[in-house]
């Protein structure tokens, strides 16, 4: 005889079926079960609901826990035991969805659960055979992970960080990444830097120790006569960075990805640099509805209108520079081997960096109309972009499209 | 330094134990509830700041309406920091009204979803200003979404 204690969770939904299948039970085994809303008449002991302390306590002293496959699966496993879980089903009037059957198709085979499905005949035996098949399942399968402690500020409850300079900035994924950054400390590397303008902030304004990196000399070259105080260094895209192991404690490669020769070799490099823990932060375009308009695309699908556009804002001069003398093995901003300046799906972006070692810990988004405001922006002239600075904000704080934002962890 | 304030909603079950956990986070916050009635909500929530609400039922448009002004006029004459919930139907009218008085709102998608949301947890991670999700794969389903890991 097993003490066997039975649980068909808080809600208002009967679930007779199962609590049907437990009457033979009761003959053989000492039963107590919480049947709340259901009609069921059972011959052993019952209790309509019962309060939480007493559901822990029955868990704690039962041979056998039979459940609806609810919270109570998971403090049954966290109890260090095997339920046998019932999932409630929505056509056989038993809950409002079927949320539940999915919950144990996907648990069935990797979590500490042993799953009864149908008309529930098997009960009788599952019950009679689970001690062996508890000690078996609880020698294979792995704990469920430990409840984790959630940084509440990650989530903007309780007092934030507060003043971001780039608040009202155009380009939405700086404020972005400075939220991340705000608290932090320790070695952070931006990978494609740019001119600086991060970089200065968060110099600025947080107790990280910046080192910025570009393959372009020019704008390294802005940033070292604007702030000869932070490290800049000119890479070789193609080439490890100058960096030993474990070097850094956060990273960021902002739009940088869509525009390398291989993301595998460039994630594989921040890996190798970053400290196991450390924080990267990565944006890209986003595949969105209005993905087949990105401007930059242009240069490849529409090189002669971009050649003449282009010649007629920056010169002749410089778009030989850049687009023609390909010696540096660079179109432009992109790698020449590029073929395209790729809008990401989260889910191909997610397994490209698991790929490299990295777990995504949060995700964001912003801009929808973007590319149609900034590239007009920065081919209008210097007194005329500010027009364009109030729609930017605007658009990067209304809509989460066409720019993707992740946080991973480097995992060791 | 204020405490920060919180209106935590809630029915009863894992919705609970969810949101339960998340506001245990925050110690020093002044944390107001609005739970539906049962033995587990009443027992955990005996001492604390509650509001006994009814489950939001689509089938009834017009008692959300009434809610969700009900939720407007308390939220307005107290205004929280952030509206935390897992659901379900409890959580519309506040998401609804919060999300209207640009109230910080936080939806957690809890442990055992998995495939479709239903409607009312849908509309209100819409809503909501970030998802907590439990799980690497709940990321795909939200733009604003932090992985927190298992919260109880």
């Amino acid at each position: 005889m097993a003490t066997v204690f039975v649980t068909v969770g808080m809600n208002q939904w009967p679930f007779d079926r199962l609590l049907e299948a437990v009457r033979p039970l009761c003959d053989r085994h000492d039963v107590f079960a919480q049947v709340g809303t259901s009609s069921v008449a059972l011959p052993c002991e019952t209790a309509t609901f019962i309060e939480p302390h007493e559901v822990a306590q029955r868990i704690a002293q039962a041979d056998v826990v039979i459940t609806h496959a609810g919270n109570t699966v998971r403090l049954v496993q966290r109890a260090g035991r095997v339920p046998i879980a019932v999932a409630r089903e929505q056509a056989r009037g038993e809950m409002g969805n079927d949320h539940q059957v999915r919950y144990l198709e996907r648990e069935v085979h990797t979590g500490r659960v042993v799953v009864a499905a149908g008309d529930l005949h098997d009960l009788g035996d599952l019950v009679g055979s689970h001690a062996s098949t508890e000690a078996r399942l609880l020698a294979e399968r792995a704990a469920p992970p430990e409840p984790a402690s959630a940084d509440l500020q990650r989530l903007g409850v309780g007092h934030t960080t507060g003043h971001n300079p780039f608040a009202d900035h155009p380009v939405a994924r700086y404020r972005w990444v400075f939220d991340q950054l705000a608290r932090r400390h320790g070695r952070h590397l931006e990978l494609g830097a740019n001119e600086g303008e991060l970089l200065e902030a968060l110099a600025d304004h947080t107790a990280l120790e910046v080192v910025g990196v570009d393959p372009m000399a020019q704008y390294l070259g802005t940033l070292r006569a604007r702030r000869p105080d932070i490290a800049a260094v000119q890479i070789d895209a193609r080439q490890p960075l100058p960096f030993p192991d474990a070097t850094f404690q956060s990273a960021t490669a902002l739009d940088v990805l869509e525009h390398v020769a291989s993301e595998d070799h460039t994630l594989g490099e921040l890996h190798r640099v970053l400290a196991p823990g450390g924080l990267l932060l990565v944006t890209v375009p986003a595949q969105h509805w209005l993905s087949v308009l990105d401007p930059d695309n242009a240069k490849l699908k529409m090189p002669r209108l971009h050649a003449a556009v282009y010649r007629r804002r920056f010169g002749d001069a410089e778009y030989h520079r850049r687009f023609v003398d390909l010696s540096d093995g660079m179109r432009g901003d992109l790698a020449v081997e590029r073929t395209e300046h790729t809008n990401y799906e989260f889910g191909d972006l997610q397994r490209l960096l698991e790929h490299n070692g990295f777990a995504v810990t949060s995700r964001d988004g912003a801009n929808l109309f973007w590319r149609f405001f900034d590239i007009p922006r920065l081919l209008a002239p210097a007194r005329a972009r500010g027009l364009f600075t109030r729609p930017l904000v605007l658009d990067g704080r209304l809509f989460r499209s066409a720019n993707l934002f992740l946080a991973a962890e480097r995992l060791p | 330094m204020t405490p920060t304030s919180v209106v935590a909603v809630s029915s009863s079950g894992g919705v609970l134990l969810d949101v339960a956990a998340l506001v245990e986070g925050l110690p020093d916050a002044q944390v107001r509830w609005v739970a539906v009635s049962a033995v587990d909500t009443r027992a955990r929530l005996a001492d604390a700041d509650v509001l006994w609400a009814p489950e939001f039922r689509w089938r009834r448009p017009l008692g959300v309406v009434r809610a969700t002004v009900e939720a407007w006029r308390r939220l307005r004459a107290d205004p929280p920091d952030s509206i935390v919930s897992a659901g379900s139907g409890a959580a519309v009218p506040w998401f609804l009204a919060g999300r209207a008085l640009g109230v910080h709102l936080v939806w957690i998608e809890t442990l055992n979803l998995i495939g479709d949301q239903g409607a009312a947890a849908a509309l209100c991670s819409r809503l909501s200003s970030v998802v907590v999700v439990q799980r690497s794969e709940q990321l795909d389903r939200h733009r604003r979404a932090v992985l927190t890991g298992e919260l109880y």
